[in-house]
């Protein structure tokens, strides 16, 4: 989640949803009027960066034993993935529950020196 | 060569055979490829005053969009979500709100006034679907 805030006063007035974030979203302004130079960001979550790094994954594959008959047996591939940088994961159980259907809502939120404080 | 693609049914019903409603999923019909989403407040729009909220998506197209409002301090129209564009009267009090999308940019306006002269409060809640409008 992206959480835009006044700088000013700490006030979080408006949110991008999510948990990775892409470059298309890291690129998503929001203005609600006050002023570029007041608007504060911060993410909670990941943002995947364009880097790819490889890693090992278990898969199922099948292994013919004789000529038409076939065993499942699992192995380990490399395979590639986005890069991710962290943000803020200590946060990340009161993202948890902005992204429920409770009450808890960013827009009660304020944040004075990296803290979410509720209002 | 049409006679292709990808269905998945809901539990319970036979993919092969079962109608395009019982599917979750079926390659037939374009879908949602995702959504930019989010939510915000406007507190003390002024009696007579407008505000615009601007959201940089910098998609490069148009996209399909939809935004919500909720006047949360207002007693004649209910603290519920009205799907945008919304203009409601009764006799003291008036509130529009549109949205509207550039390439670039979705924009939600909101004017209000009221014969008391009170501020108002809103949330919206927004969605950039990353789909072109076919605009």
């Amino acid at each position: 989640m992206i959480l835009f805030f006044d700088k000013r006063d700490g006030q979080i007035f408006a949110t991008i949803d999510g948990r990775v974030h892409d470059e298309q979203n890291m690129k998503c302004e929001i203005d609600n009027g006050i002023g570029k130079e007041n608007i504060g960001k911060m993410i909670i979550g990941w943002e995947e960066t364009s880097e790819t790094e490889e890693y090992d994954v278990e898969v199922e594959t099948l292994e013919e034993v004789k000529k038409g008959l076939f065993k499942k047996k699992n192995k380990t591939v490399r395979a590639l993935r986005n890069k991710k940088i962290e943000h803020n994961m200590d946060k990340f159980k009161l993202l948890q529950k902005f992204e429920s259907i409770s009450e808890v809502s960013p827009l009660n939120y304020k944040i004075k020196k990296g803290k979410l404080i509720k209002k | 060569m049409g006679d292709y693609g990808i269905r998945i049914s809901k539990e319970g019903n036979d993919v092969k055979t079962c109608a395009d409603k019982d599917c979750v999923i079926t390659s037939k019909y374009p879908t949602l490829k995702g959504t930019l989403s989010g939510l915000g407040s406007i507190s003390g729009l002024a009696s007579g005053g407008s505000t615009v909220i601007t959201i940089n998506h910098s998609l490069g197209y148009i996209p399909f969009v939809k935004a919500l409002l909720n006047p949360t301090n207002s007693i004649d129209f209910g603290n519920v979500y009205y799907q945008l564009p919304i203009w409601i009267d009764d006799v003291e009090d008036h509130l529009y709100s549109r949205v509207y999308a550039t390439a670039t940019q979705i924009k939600i306006y909101v004017e209000q006034w009221n014969a008391h002269g009170n501020t108002r409060n809103y949330n919206y809640k927004y969605f950039i679907f990353i789909d072109k409008a076919k605009l």
